[in-house]
């Protein structure tokens, strides 16, 4: 083959390009520690990456979530702890009216001790978690439990925010499952529902839906108490410990929803973790790799340039006088 | 025989000596010209002379015969054909990089991060529906996402308009070239007629067809007379358009050459990015892609939007509305596109109309805002025929994936093409080396040729010393 100057400079630029473009390929990929900036440099990593990318958004969102939830319900779980340790003292009080011996003097003085109580009840209902009610099912900005009458005895009335319940029996019902609801997304599909309440303040005796009963209990307690009824008062017994074990069963929900949370944080740290790990191997350069290759291309790019300079090869004019 | 023979054959060998160093010496001075083709001279002894001795034909010297080019045409046609093709990848992958770069994929910053941050925002909005400052923040997600959307397709007509200014720009160059061939076919047909071999002319002319083989796949005619002699002029073809019809330079408009079959070259590539073919390397593939995508999602949220109930107990509004260039909300289905999307100004202005509940007593209740960010994970029908994603409560593809089926595509092309133009660029490499081998100057051959060159002169002029020493003696020196 013929064999021209021209051709060798030719060569020589080429090579000498093509050189330092995949030099200054791993120059990027050391510097920036990035091997996909993007699609093309691997469309099917970059695929990946964009899947994991939104995975790991979606988890973030159900973390915060979460978080969310668990703060929630610990609040609840507080609260419903107040409630039981209020109605332990009511029974109480209900143990001590219904005894023969109480004179109607102490009568007078357990009543007042209820009404105490059913006012440091109200305020328990009232408990707020960042400024939302806790209690008050999806009526979150309105106080849900209002004192609506008083008289000299104590407090006579009590109104619960979505009040207007004139409604009884299955209507009833439905009004409570719309009220109590406040479902937010822990994992994809998965939801909790994080209202609480309902079966505290508004389930009697029997189990079924009423509105505001373990007030409506205490408030007959203290009207039996303030009339000296001991057989009335031995009566409520019985109410009050359902009431108790309403809301025992209430914290045994609650306390099994801040279970599940836990146990799904836990998988989502994981899961997390590995998406992490996914996104890191696919998109970000092995510096390792990267900087070796960095090295050895390098030594070719200048192994090209020092041929360069003696490409400028003797011709026969140097020979020839 | 004549005594004064030896000179004259001596002067014709020290003229064609001369001629060929001149020829050298012309290549050396173009050893780095473009397009130049080194020359050879040819050298033929001169018709003998008979009758001047018994039985013999005596050689009257040399003549030079010619001066020809070395040059292969196949190579040359090669070179073209491989030319094209690399420009039309290179076209593709220059303008799809483009593309690929207004995406921001993968990045914090892209469409596919803006549409998740979109997504979460409906999740707050679902655990705390009553807080205005969350509302808010779901609103500014809507309106930088819009916003992006809107982005980038006005970037994608950019560059849409931008190709056409650039197929513009080729006809130009193609008008430009064709004109100064047709010129070039002139002189060299006249030169031809006078007998010359115009060298120079048909480099130059060569020079002019491969530059307009970047421009687009060419078909190059040698013209014949009537008596079938090649004239020397060229007919050249651009695709199936006649561009240079023997002397005279056809002109063509972007009108010749949308409806002209061109395969190759620069101007196809260009001509194919700007077209309407359902292909991924086009630019309105892309354009119709972000329009499924922005009406999707449009569409999907505002209709679970319209069964919740705003703060005020009013029924959601839609969240986005689309909007012609005056500004008012349009309502025709089929100008929903990615360009004109808006989050309702109502919603914008006042985010309790945002509906996150179905009744706006249970204020508390998101559940319409946790079935919108659920959309996120909900797997919708993608109707091809009408390029509609639907969410029709059964399907397999989400928005997410829609979009990144696209930037997968997107990158994979870019890819492709990149190998392509690197595989193109090796061969078109080879070749030019073997027409450069070929056709190229080698000083080292001219420098040995130039020494051959001068031997022969010198030797020449030394007969003519001899035959002057010969002249001497016979004139001066014989005695009578």
């Amino acid at each position: 083959m013929r064999v021209t100057s021209k051709m060798l400079t030719r060569s020589l630029l080429n090579n000498v390009n093509s050189s330092l473009s995949k030099l200054q390929v791993y120059e990027n990929q050391v510097s920036s520690s990035v091997r996909v900036t993007k699609p093309s440099d691997d469309p099917i990593a970059a695929a990946k990456i964009l899947e994991a990318n939104s995975a790991l958004n979606s988890q973030e969102q159900y973390d915060s979530n979460m978080e969310m939830a668990s703060g929630w319900l610990t609040t609840v779980d507080g609260a419903l702890a107040s409630v039981d340790d209020i109605l332990i003292r009511a029974r109480g009080a209900a143990s001590s009216g219904s005894t023969g011996t109480t004179t109607e003097a102490s009568m007078q003085a357990l009543a007042d001790e209820v009404d105490g109580m059913i006012a440091e009840l109200v305020g328990v209902a009232n408990t707020d978690y960042a400024g939302s009610f806790i209690f008050g099912g999806s009526n979150t900005s309105a106080t849900p439990f209002e004192i609506t009458g008083q008289d000299i005895d104590g407090i006579t009335a009590i109104k619960f925010v979505s009040d207007s319940y004139s409604v009884t029996g299955s209507d009833l019902e439905t009004l409570l499952d719309e009220t109590y609801s406040q479902k937010i997304a822990i994992g994809s599909g998965v939801t909790m529902d994080i209202s609480a309440g309902r079966m505290t303040f508004h389930t009697d005796a029997d189990g079924s839906d009423d509105i505001n009963s373990v007030f409506d209990t205490l408030i007959a307690l203290r009207t039996s108490l303030e009339a000296g009824d001991q057989d009335a008062v031995g009566g409520f017994l019985a109410d009050i410990d359902a009431q108790t074990d309403n809301v025992i069963s209430e914290r045994s929900v609650v306390g099994a929803k801040l279970n599940r949370i836990e146990l799904a944080q836990s998988r989502a740290e994981t899961y997390t973790a590995s998406l992490i790990t996914l996104i890191s191997n696919l998109g970000d350069a092995d510096y390792a790799e990267a900087s070796a290759l960095y090295s050895s291309q390098k030594a070719i790019y200048e192994a090209s340039l020092s041929i360069g300079a003696k490409i400028i090869l003797p011709s026969l004019l140097d020979f020839l006088n | 025989m004549s005594t004064f023979m030896a000179i004259n054959t001596a002067l014709k060998g020290m003229m064609a000596q001369q001629t060929a160093l001149d020829v050298t010496s012309n290549n050396i001075a173009n050893a780095n010209t473009d397009g130049y083709t080194r020359q050879r001279v040819s050298m033929v002894a001169s018709s003998p002379i008979s009758g001047l001795v018994t039985d013999a034909q005596l050689g009257s010297g040399v003549d030079v015969a010619d001066v020809t080019r070395i040059r292969d045409t196949f190579i040359d046609y090669q070179i073209r054909n491989e030319t094209s093709t690399l420009e039309y990848e290179s076209t593709i992958s220059d303008t799809l990089s483009n593309v690929e770069s207004l995406f921001m994929e993968p990045s914090d910053t892209g469409l596919n991060e803006q549409l998740d941050t979109f997504w979460s925002a409906w999740q707050d909005v679902a655990a705390t529906p009553e807080s205005s400052p969350v509302r808010t923040v779901l609103k500014e997600s809507a309106v930088s996402l819009t916003d992006t959307i809107r982005q980038i397709s006005g970037q994608l007509s950019d560059i849409q308009d931008d190709i056409q200014s650039q197929i513009d720009l080729d006809i130009k160059d193609v008008n430009s070239i064709s004109g100064r061939i047709a010129k070039l076919n002139t002189q060299i047909e006249q030169s031809v007629t006078r007998g010359e071999t115009p060298n120079n002319f048909m480099d130059a002319r060569d020079l002019l067809v491969d530059k307009l083989s970047a421009l687009g796949d060419i078909t190059i005619t040698n013209l014949q007379d009537g008596t079938g002699k090649y004239t020397g002029a060229v007919e050249v073809k651009l695709g199936d358009l006649v561009i240079v019809d023997e002397t005279d330079a056809i002109e063509i408009d972007s009108d010749d050459v949308s409806s002209a079959t061109i395969t190759d070259g620069s101007l196809a590539g260009l001509l194919h990015l700007g077209g309407d073919e359902d292909a991924t390397d086009t630019i309105q593939y892309y354009i119709n892609k972000l329009n499924t995508i922005a009406v999707a999602i449009a569409t999907s949220v505002n209709d679970i939007h319209a069964t919740g109930e705003d703060l005020d107990g009013a029924s959601g509004v839609d969240f986005f509305v689309f909007k012609d260039e005056d500004g008012n909300v349009i309502t025709t289905e089929s100008d929903f596109t990615a360009g004109n999307i808006y989050v309702n100004p109502d919603i914008e202005d006042n985010v309790s109309k945002i509906a996150a509940s179905h009744d706006a007593d249970l204020e508390g209740n998101g559940d319409i805002a946790r079935q919108i960010g659920d959309l996120k994970d909900t797997r919708m029908t993608y109707d091809s025929t009408n390029e509609v994603l639907e969410n029709s409560g059964t399907g397999t593809i989400t928005i997410g994936d829609f979009y990144q089926d696209m930037i997968t595509e997107l990158g994979s092309r870019v890819s492709e093409a990149k190998s392509n133009i690197s595989n193109q660029q090796t061969l078109v490499d080879n070749l030019t080396t073997k027409k450069e081998s070929n056709s190229g100057v080698s000083l080292d051959e001219e420098t040995a040729n130039t020494v051959l060159y001068q031997h022969a002169f010198s030797a020449c002029a030394q007969i003519i010393s001899v035959m002057d020493e010969m002249l001497d003696t016979i004139i001066n020196n014989m005695k009578a």
